[in-house]
């Protein structure tokens, strides 16, 4: 079942093409296909193991994809290395945070800015960096480790937009938060957004996915079900039994 | 697989004892002295790759061995020379000096990490074999015992100690056979697969871990007094770290953790050096790299290696494609959950009661598995905490909280992270510190006690991680964790197969009804590893339950699933619920909160900020402004 | 009171030795996960290099050190790569075991080839004494004590200052998220194996001219390696320096003062001791590891 999007198609920056990806034997992917336009914010929804996650470490390059395609402006990207990928600007903000615990918020970072050389563009993104969070200028130099959760997911977030993503890969970022942080993570996405920032989204809570995202593919047992525009999706019968609570 | 089909024990036992018996003729038929006097000498590795496989088997790397080797030696040969004991009584006297001596020093470092165990068991072998060098009034010192007399007058040629070494290799197999198979055996392949989760369901880790130290050191040092009295003279030498090289190169190339693996690895280790004898000084070069390409091909093990290589030859494609068809219909089951409403109960309650129906017949209980679970009265406490602080890593992560939990109810705690709920559930549960405060549990205080002790009191918790015992299947995970509520002796193990049978049986008869109730039961046979993760979920959710609980606590259950699966999640809970069992849950969820809970605490920064039903937690300001925000989603508009 | 500067200052020197020693396992450990028992045969084969290269061939003894650590480090790097690499995703007790079958490898290899006799490596520097104060100091000591504040210092600096350093940092802390920052993970292995391995080199070329050199020297020094890591807890850089020092210092006074039989236990010691009052080490964090 699958609603027709009813806008013109806009410049493509990222198309996958009927992928398939195996974990040994297990088939986590069968036949994806979705695209993502520029400047757009296209929302991946699902069940934890429908997938979502998968799709997003195939992109950075964490998993290599057994058949299909995936280009990413204009280039063949599957099978990349993940530090090339991350070079042509796709950048995978994980699941869970991850940041570097034991080193500084300034070391983090750094790090984000690894496959970066242009040293004088660093300092002024991270002064971007800090104006969207201040918070992370407040605690400039204490252990990552010691943030709270969404302080954390921030760090993650900016450690990301260091690296000049031109499409940028937001991995579950409600994800154990309270209801209060999660406003707040989506105040920070919608800025994002509206900036120009390309986003791919993963989310569990399609609520707040929804409202956010342009558009949407929803996933499940690693197979896309459903796509439409974000409107359309919040009124689907079946978005709304499964993922929607009502 | 815990317990393998008939088919396939049946030929192993037969092609047991047709090994048995070769190896009772064999001597008679082979004449060559020097086969046998080798064969000997595997026997006597057999046993230390053996007893050193025990420890694997709790997994724990140990690089001591030598210690009780060499302590068993060198009390039997001082025994049989300076103060002429006879040999019987000098051989059990070197196997309890060896078991003391594992005793001491299991108490001293079971308590660490990996890698800081293997390397303090490295520095006690080191130092005993320092003391046997230095210790000269004793033990000679370098020029070591000499003329140790032979077990018995008789005892002349090779033959005797070749009888004698097959009676002792026979008696320990068969007897870690019986463990395998018995309640000892899966509390240690818990341990082995996930601590934390076996700790959590009642499995002691230090108990069975000091079992295994204390059964290890026995076997080696009745290995020792064996050596000693064969080769009729001792000295510090054979304490060398070569030497605990080799029995660890035997356990683990051989296959660790298994039977088979450590007898395979000291037949085919005792035999490879001299194969190589003639090779000179590039022996033990080869012996290296031969090392090197065995771990790089067959990391496992030499015999699981071969092992999975015969399955996969038999019956591996049928298997599999089963297996795929599982995964695939697994979803559309969980949505007919609620239509199965009346017969789950059932089966919980069957699980939980001990009245079973197998074969048509009645099966209570045995008195070998305590049952926790009893109807309280509602407005008793169950657990009660007063002042409570935890302070560590410089912050004050639960500050003074008092918190009482009533009988049979569903208690929510919910909070912004880093407030303090996961801290307050370890410090209840054994798995993190109390700074101060009291907690009681039925007007017993709580404090100092492990885990295990916790869980076989009936306090059972969920992890936020998933915590499976991932290799093994989806019942045995059940089964695994009903060990922790099995009374598990050696004696029972050892000496009355015929009980430890029947329990293995109730366990799986339980098992068997939870997968029924969480909805599993055509999964039964599924690695753990390989279920999507909803399903993961409410295997967890089977093993705590498993395990006897009279008060489950869950640690963000509700993460990761979406509504529909959360839509489940509270009808298992009301289920649990009226099966008496008193439930807490950690949860960012505010469905399942609001769904389920009867009473709402919320935590903010290590502090109680509010307390009450969950209508009154939903309004209230200062939940509000801490945790909930302005967008009341959480608010009551479910309806559609 | 003389007897003792002197026996503190030996301590010292040996104590520094072994913070490399140590240095180099922490970061094999705390990066790779890796038991590495071959650790001390890379001590060996710095020094047998440094035996080809300067008492052999006549290079000055400071460049032999340089071009034998490049070489032990060269070496380490295959291994890496042939060995550890295709075993990474085992459990840890496979590459223990592989690390031994290399040291039992190495060990016998150097003895074929050259021999097992022990040798003596010469005299780098003249063999009279400066004095300092009571004490009295040889050239060489002084050149190895410096020596080894001088790579510790550098490598301290390198970890937190440099790009590659912060990468092996963040590597170390978490393997997946460092990857997504487009950090080789692959090179970062090869190269904190052979930056490891390459210490080691120093620090048995260093020591060499001291004592002798012998193919299976390399033993006792990775056990003694393992106390230092353990005893300054797993994963921490300066606790592996800490820990260096006591050890050498205490094996030193141990020695002169209770029992010269008993010097090599008291590495042991040491570790129970320590483990039982701390368990993670000096300085070392919470949390399993391995």
């Amino acid at each position: 079942m699958s609603l027709k999007p009813i806008w013109e198609s806009a410049v493509s920056m990222l198309q996958i093409s009927k992928v398939d990806v195996y974990y040994g034997n297990v088939h986590a992917l069968k036949d994806v296909t979705l695209h993502v336009n520029e400047g757009e914010l296209v929302t991946l929804i699902g069940a934890n193991g429908a997938g979502k996650s998968t799709v997003l470490k195939t992109l950075s390059g964490l998993v290599e994809p057994r058949h299909g395609e995936i280009t990413f402006l204009g280039q063949r990207i599957d099978g990349r290395s993940v530090a090339e990928i991350v070079r042509r600007g796709l950048v995978h903000c994980p699941e869970g945070r991850r940041v570097f615990p034991d080193m500084t918020i300034g070391d983090n970072l750094d790090m984000g800015a690894y496959s970066r050389s242009d040293k004088d563009q660093i300092t002024a993104d991270k002064t971007c960096v800090f104006d969207l969070f201040p918070i992370l200028k407040e605690r400039f130099h204490q252990r990552a480790g010691n943030l709270s959760g969404g302080e954390q997911q921030m760090l993650a977030i900016g450690r990301a937009l260091l690296a000049r993503p031109r499409l940028l890969l937001l991995d579950e970022p409600s994800l154990g938060l309270a209801p209060i942080l999660v406003e707040q993570i989506a105040e920070i996405i919608r800025a994002l957004h509206l900036r120009g920032t390309t986003i791919l989204l993963n989310e569990q809570n399609a609520e707040m996915a929804l409202r956010l995202a342009d558009r949407g593919y929803v996933l499940e047992t690693g197979r896309v079900v459903l796509e439409g525009s974000s409107k359309d999706l919040f009124q689907n019968e079946h978005v709304k039994k499964a993922y929607l609570g009502g | 697989m815990i317990r393998p089909k008939e088919q396939v024990t049946r030929p192993i036992q037969y092609s047991m004892l047709v090994v048995l018996a070769a190896a009772l003729i064999a001597p008679q038929v082979v004449d060559d002295q020097f086969v046998v006097r080798l064969a000997i000498q595997a026997g006597v590795f057999i046993l230390l790759a053996s007893a050193h496989n025990l420890l694997m088997k709790v997994g724990l790397l140990s690089l001591g061995p030598v210690a009780f080797y060499g302590l068993g030696a060198y009390v039997s040969a001082i025994l049989t020379t300076r103060y002429e004991v006879s040999f019987l009584p000098a051989f059990l006297a070197a196997g309890i000096a060896a078991t003391v001596a594992g005793w001491i020093i299991g108490r001293l470092t079971l308590r660490l990490r990996t890698a800081y165990f293997v390397l303090v068991t490295l520095g006690f072998a080191e130092c005993f074999r320092l003391v046997a060098l230095n210790w000269i009034e004793v033990t000679n010192g370098p020029m070591g015992i000499a003329a140790i007399p032979p077990p018995a007058p008789w005892f002349t040629g090779y033959l005797p100690y070749y009888y004698f070494i097959l009676l002792l290799v026979a008696l320990v197999l068969f007897g870690l056979y019986c463990i395998e198979h018995s309640t000892i055996g899966r509390g240690m392949l818990a341990l082995r697969e996930n601590e934390m989760l076996a700790q959590s369901v009642g499995i002691s880790s230090f108990r069975y871990m000091m079992l295994a130290a204390l059964l290890s050191s026995f076997i080696m040092g009745l290995a020792g007094s064996f050596y000693a009295h064969f080769f009729q003279f001792l000295g510090p030498e054979i304490l060398v770290f070569d030497l605990t090289i080799t029995i660890v190169v035997m356990v683990i190339a051989g296959g660790r953790a298994t039977l088979a693996g450590p007898v395979l690895g000291a037949i085919l280790f005792t035999v490879l050096p001299e194969l190589l004898r003639t090779a000179q000084e590039w022996r033990m070069a080869i012996f290296g790299l031969l090392l090197m390409i065995i771990m790089l091909f067959m990391p496992d093990g030499i015999f699981p290696t071969l092992h999975r290589l015969a399955l996969r030859l038999i019956r591996d494609r049928l298997q599999r494609r089963s297996q795929t068809d599982a995964i695939s219909t697994l979803d559309s089951e969980l949505q007919v959950l609620t239509e199965r409403k009346l017969t789950l109960n059932n089966e919980l309650h069957k699980a939980l009661s001990g009245t079973f129906v197998t074969d048509g017949s009645h099966l209570s209980r045995s008195n070998h598995v305590g049952s926790r679970v009893r109807l309280r009265d509602r407005s008793e406490s169950l657990l009660v905490s007063k002042d409570l602080c935890v302070y560590f890593g410089g912050v004050h992560a639960v500050e003074r909280v008092d918190l009482e939990v009533k009988a049979g109810e569903v208690l929510a705690i919910i909070g912004p992270n880093g407030a303090g709920k996961t801290t307050m559930l370890n410090a209840i549960t054994g798995f993190g510190p109390i700074t101060s405060g009291k907690i009681w549990y039925q007007d017993k205080i709580l404090n100092k006690l492990q885990p295990d002790e916790l869980a076989r009191q009936g306090i059972v918790r969920t992890f936020q991680q998933t915590s499976l015992f991932l290799k093994v299947s989806v019942r045995d995970n059940l089964v695994l964790a009903h060990t922790g509520s099995e009374q598990a002796t050696l004696y029972t193990s050892l000496f009355r197969r015929d009980l430890s049978r029947q329990i293995q049986q109730e366990a799986e008869v339980m098992a068997d009804c939870i997968l029924e109730f969480i909805g599993l039961k055509s999964y039964g046979a599924l690695r753990a590893g390989k279920l999507p993760y909803g399903s993961q979920r409410l295997l967890e959710l089977g093993i705590a339950l498993a395990s006897q609980p009279q008060l489950l606590l869950l640690d963000e259950p509700a993460a990761g699933l979406n509504p529909a699966e959360v839509n489940d999640l509270i009808s298992l809970i009301g289920w649990i619920r009226d099966e008496g069992i008193t439930v807490v849950l950690v949860e960012h969820d505010m469905k399942l909160v609001m769904g389920i809970s009867d009473r709402v605490v919320v935590l903010d920064d290590g502090k109680k900020i509010a307390e009450g039903s969950p209508d009154e937690i939903r309004t209230d300001d200062r939940v509000i402004e801490a945790y909930l925000g302005k967008r009341s989603e959480h608010a009551p508009n479910i309806e559609s | 009171m003389v007897g003792f500067l002197q026996h503190l200052l030996n301590g010292l020197l040996i104590g520094g030795i072994y913070a490399l020693m140590g240095i180099g396992l922490t970061l094999i450990f705390g990066v790779m996960n890796v038991v590495n028992f071959a650790h001390g045969q890379f001590y060996m084969l710095g020094a047998f290099a440094v035996y080809t290269i300067f008492t052999l061939a006549g290079v000055p003894y400071p460049m032999a050190l340089i071009i034998s650590a490049l070489l032990v480090g060269l070496l380490a790097a295959i291994i890496e790569r042939l060995l550890l690499k295709p075993i990474r995703n085992e459990p840890i007790d496979v590459s223990m075991l592989a690390t031994i079958g290399l040291s039992i490898f190495l060990a016998n290899m150097v003895q074929i080839i050259w021999d097992p006799t022990p040798k003596d490596i010469g005299l780098p520097f003249p063999l009279q004494g400066i004095q300092v104060g009571p004490i009295s100091l040889t050239p060489i000591r002084v050149f190895v004590l410096v020596s080894a504040l001088l790579i510790i210092v550098a490598s301290h600096l390198f970890l937190q200052r440099t790009r590659v350093g912060k990468a092996i940092r963040a590597t170390f802390q978490d393997r997946e998220a460092a990857a997504l920052m487009g950090v080789n993970i692959d090179f970062i292995y090869t190269f904190t194996f052979s930056w490891g391995a390459g210490i080691a080199a120093l620090a048995g070329g260093l020591l060499a001219p001291i004592f002798q050199v012998f193919p299976t020297m390399g033993a006792i020094v990775t056990a003694k390696s393992f106390a230092v890591v353990i005893v300054g807890g797993l994963g921490s850089f300066p606790g592996a320096i800490l820990a260096g020092l006591l050890l050498g210092v205490a094996e030193s006074l141990g020695a002169a003062y209770i029992s010269s039989g008993y010097r090599d236990a008291i590495a042991f010691i040491l570790i129970i001791v320590v483990l039982l009052v701390r368990p993670t080490g000096l300085l070392g964090k919470e949390g399993r590891v391995g």
